[in-house]
């Protein structure tokens, strides 16, 4: 055996040593099975709206986006004390991200507002990136949250979602299915648990 | 000589927990109704059985071409700035863990679930080196605060009430005693743990896949916990077992068809999130573990290492249900446990591949068909091989096998075994000296075997043959 | 067809009903089984505690009597996934496949073998609880367990359904294990125990005063739970019911 190739090799590198144990107990190599593109049973946007409101998420049905961002400004005070940010340029929060220096100041925010980049109707999730809350922080410690959607954005289900998604080239992103949820005690099902305690996606176009 | 570990006696520990009816009713109903419906949202999809396989083959295939799928994974993070570790051991894993947070100066961290990482005993190796060490996950802080092991892996607290969490907390956190409504004692969870998020130097998770292909850490939770833990704190470590690797983008979706809808019968995770590379001003170190994943490839039971850890087979095994994960007392428990964790100690886990009975569940609604019962089988053999067995099993065998090996020695015991049925009086047959009399009553003796009725009429039933 | 009977150690002794009921059955329907007399036990409380070097003893040894059978009917589940299944640590010799070619259970015979499509002296005017044991229902495939998701069917209640006056039905966790598990109801007592109470319990809150399984040995352990715990059910190996020998 060629040194380089012996597991027990204590010359060797931890990721050597690995690597050489590796290769010496792969199993008997097998193919990748091609996975087909299983059809969605159902109305891409009512499976949609069904699963958000399932995960306990809010759904506002608007004709277009200016009626959208008038919901916005009706619904989402940013008049008061409680700070709201928002990473939409037609709608002004009233905090910026110089203000919330730190990821962890984002614990401050009453509610967050952006924009959703892709549904999913076959589970009601709404991708989200760092850019859509203006800093992924502010989309998970934000206690309530503001998704716009436009309806064309919606796909049938996750295998062709992931079809839209460039992983590799997204720093970080997120499918948020409803608000954060917990069972932990007794399976008894509580909405807001360590993220967000409510997520209204508001449907457009 | 080695010093052998204790050997761990789950079925003592679970009659313990099956004697107290309330805690055993309530973890056999919240286990129970997430198997249920499991089965609803899985029914509703057509090609269920055929996703399971085909996850099966990838997870396959990812495990036979382990080699060049763990060197495109480490090349594509290290080629977007996030630093790779190899760990051999979980002695190797802490220690580098430890060495990054110290080189930090860290002194307050907070941690996702991670399996991988309890497996290496790591939150005890940080808070013995002085570092603060703050579970995220609901269940796990539970079982953190009470210094008690997970007693599932998806729901570390699911044996506790209310009642048990309530008292943890008041004490703990300073929360009301008399308040047990879960609402309540989320919130106070939810209090406690956004001041330690604030303060945090460094978070920790592990990863439920990772994407060859593209270099991406997946994360499924529902609390937002893990997604807090990966995106506040400026610097973040992640564990990943090397056998988390799945090989294309294309792959996941499959994988993420399966785990929630098994795992707690939702159709997805309320967060399912994907890290490819460090935000501006953070630091991210992914510790790729073996502690034996390598050996394990090469082992009959390899298979064991598709598992995605949704932790469906502890929901539906009726054993798990009633006696607690708690009393596997291990990392891994449940029908997994039964199937890995004798890899890891086999004298102290050398009772546990018995706890079974064989029923098969576990197996049929494994999402990547781990084959469950044949593993629990093997071990069994390799714990009698190995002379790990108990001198009571020892005895049994001794004479069943001269007993059962032929049928006139086998015809005496059947006798022996009535005459003790029909004539032993009830105080007896049914007393402390049989322990199975206090579940059951002894069977009825019939009045001959079927071999005496077939002797007496055979002839008779000749007359009335067709031949 | 040249056809053998096998009947398990514990029902020769503790069920024997069961195998006379099975016997009987086969007779009626025209067969002429022959009752394998000196074959003994199929090795499966050995294999089941992991003792497969004495278990291959006793398998060869019954594997010796058991040759020359185009089928080899037993009244019991367990045993005939045993030979099917668990006869794999022995040397395949042609004898050895082909006894797990031609052992199978009851229920699976009359349904697939020899296609029983009518029981005109069978009569059972009851509701009764079906309880698929598991390994006749997981490791035999007679019936959908309810972890698969594949087409509904179910060859007990198939044949179930051929007697006159029947309502088959189901405890309300329709297919979880009674705990019998061989060797399991001694090794862990407790909750060996415990969930044949909650099995049994299960069919008292749906009003089942009846139970019938293919698998004798979960009907003795749930027998004896229930009458420990004075419950007032009556449990039938299936050929019983099939036969008209239960009342």
């Amino acid at each position: 055996m060629r040194a380089d190739m012996n597991p027990e090799n204590k010359n060797l590198t931890p990721r050597e040593r690995i690597m050489a144990r590796v290769r010496a107990n792969h199993p008997q190599p097998t193919a990748h099975p091609e996975v087909p593109i299983y059809p969605i049973a159902g109305d891409t946007l009512e499976n949609f709206i069904t699963h958000v409101k399932g995960f306990d998420g809010e759904i506002i049905n608007t004709t277009d986006r200016a009626e959208a961002l008038r919901w916005l400004h009706e619904n989402v005070s940013t008049e008061g004390n409680e700070a709201v940010f928002s990473a939409i340029n037609e709608f002004e929060g009233n905090i910026t991200l110089e203000e919330l220096p730190r990821p962890s100041d984002a614990h401050r925010l009453h509610a967050c507002v952006g924009e959703g980049l892709l549904g999913i109707g076959e589970t009601g999730s709404v991708l989200v990136t760092p850019d859509t809350f203006g800093r992924m922080a502010n989309g998970l410690l934000a206690i309530n949250l503001y998704l716009l959607l436009d309806r064309k954005k919606i796909v049938a289900g996750l295998q062709e979602a992931y079809s839209h998604i460039n992983l590799s080239e997204t720093q970080y992103s997120s499918l948020f299915s409803g608000p954060s949820a917990t069972a932990d005690i007794e399976a008894v099902h509580v909405t807001g648990a360590q993220g967000a305690v409510s997520l209204t996606v508001i449907l457009y176009g | 000589m080695t010093i052998m570990s204790k050997q761990v006696n789950q079925v003592k520990l679970g009659a313990e927990f099956i004697a107290d009816t309330p805690h055993r009713e309530s973890n056999d109903r919240c286990l129970w109704a997430a198997r249920m419906r499991r089965d609803k949202v899985a029914a509703t999809l057509t090609e269920w059985e055929e996703m399971r396989e085909l996850a099966s083959e990838i997870k396959k295939h990812s495990l036979s071409h382990l080699d060049g799928y763990l060197e495109q994974l480490e090349e594509n993070l290290t080629s977007r700035g996030i630093s790779v570790h190899w760990a051999e051991t979980a002695q190797d894993h802490n220690d580098i863990v430890l060495e990054i947070l110290r080189e930090r100066n860290v002194a307050t961290l907070t941690k996702g679930k991670s399996m991988a990482m309890d497996e290496c005993g790591l939150r005890e190796h940080l808070e013995e080196a002085g570092i603060e060490v703050n579970e995220s996950d609901l269940g796990e802080r539970i079982q953190q605060l009470d210094n008690q092991r997970d007693s599932h892996i998806v729901m570390p607290a699911i044996h506790k009430l209310r009642t048990d969490v309530a008292r943890i907390f008041a004490e703990k956190l300073g929360s009301d005693p008399a308040q047990d409504d879960p609402k309540y004692l989320n919130s106070v969870m939810r209090a406690d743990m956004r001041e330690r998020y604030v303060k945090a130097d460094a978070g920790m998770i592990g990863c439920n896949f990772a994407v060859a292909e593209t270099g991406t850490i997946v994360m499924c939770s529902n609390e937002g916990d893990v997604d807090i833990c990966a995106t506040v704190p400026p610097l973040l470590i992640v564990t990943v077992g090397i056998e988390k690797i799945i090989p294309r983008q294309s792959d996941l979706p499959l994988f993420l068809r399966l785990l929630s809808r098994s795992s707690l019968g939702y159709d997805i995770t309320q967060y399912t999130s994907h890290i490819s590379s460090p935000a501006p001003g953070q630091e991210i170190h992914v510790v790729l573990l073996d502690n034996g994943r390598s050996h394990r490839l090469g082992q009959p039971y390899h298979e064991v290492l598709k598992c995605i850890r949704c932790g469906t087979c502890m929901n539906t095994c009726p054993v798990f249900r009633r006696t607690s994960g708690i009393s596997y007392d291990a990392n891994y428990m449940g029908p997994l446990g039964l199937a890995i964790m004798p890899s890891y100690d086999l004298h102290r886990y050398a009772r546990l591949p018995f706890s079974c009975t064989h029923c098969g569940s576990c197996g049929d609604v494994c999402p990547v068909k781990v084959p469950l019962p044949e593993l629990i089988f093997y071990w069994r053999d390799v714990v009698v091989e190995k002379r790990e067995s108990l001198f009571t099993h020892d005895l049994e065998e001794g004479l069943m096998g001269a007993v059962l090996k032929n049928s006139t020695d086998l015809q005496r015991a059947e006798k022996l075994g009535l005459w003790a049925l029909r004539h032993l009086p009830s105080a007896v047959a049914e007393s402390g000296l049989n322990p199975w009399a206090k579940w059951h009553k002894n069977p009825i003796p019939p009045e001959e075997t079927f071999r005496e009725w077939y002797k007496k009429n055979a002839s008779d039933l000749d007359e009335h043959s067709d031949k | 067809m040249k056809l053998g009977f096998f009947v398990p150690c514990y029902i020769d002794a503790i069920a024997p009903q069961a195998a006379i009921s099975s016997f009987r059955l086969l007779r009626r329907l025209g067969l002429n089984p022959e009752f394998i007399e000196s074959a003994a036990c199929c090795g499966l409380p050995m294999k089941d505690m992991g003792y497969t070097h004495t278990a291959c003893k006793v398998e060869n040894s019954v594997a010796s009597r058991l040759a020359g059978y185009d089928h080899i009917v037993m009244p019991s589940g367990i045993c005939a996934d045993q030979f099917k299944n668990h006869f794999d640590d022995l040397e395949q010799t042609p004898e050895v496949m082909q006894i797990r070619e031609a052992a199978v259970d009851l229920v699976t015979f009359l349904h697939d073998i020899i296609k029983v499509d009518s029981l005109p002296w069978a009569s059972f005017p009851h509701r009764v609880a079906l309880h698929n044991g598991c390994h006749s229902l997981r490791y035999l495939n007679e019936a959908r367990p309810s972890e698969l998701m594949i087409p509904e069917f179910s060859k007990t209640a198939d044949l179930l359904n051929l007697v006159e006056g029947i309502e088959v039905g189901y405890a309300t966790r329709r297919d979880e294990c009674c705990g019998f598990g061989g060797t399991f109801t001694i090794w862990d007592q407790s909750c060996s125990g415990q969930q044949g109470l909650d099995k049994v319990n299960d069919y008292a809150r749906n009003g089942f005063r009846y139970v019938t399984s293919q698998d004798m040995s979960c009907l003795l352990h749930q027998s004896c739970v229930a009458r420990k715990f004075g419950l007032d059910i009556k449990f039938y190996y299936i050929a019983e019911i099939l036969n008209g020998d239960a009342k």
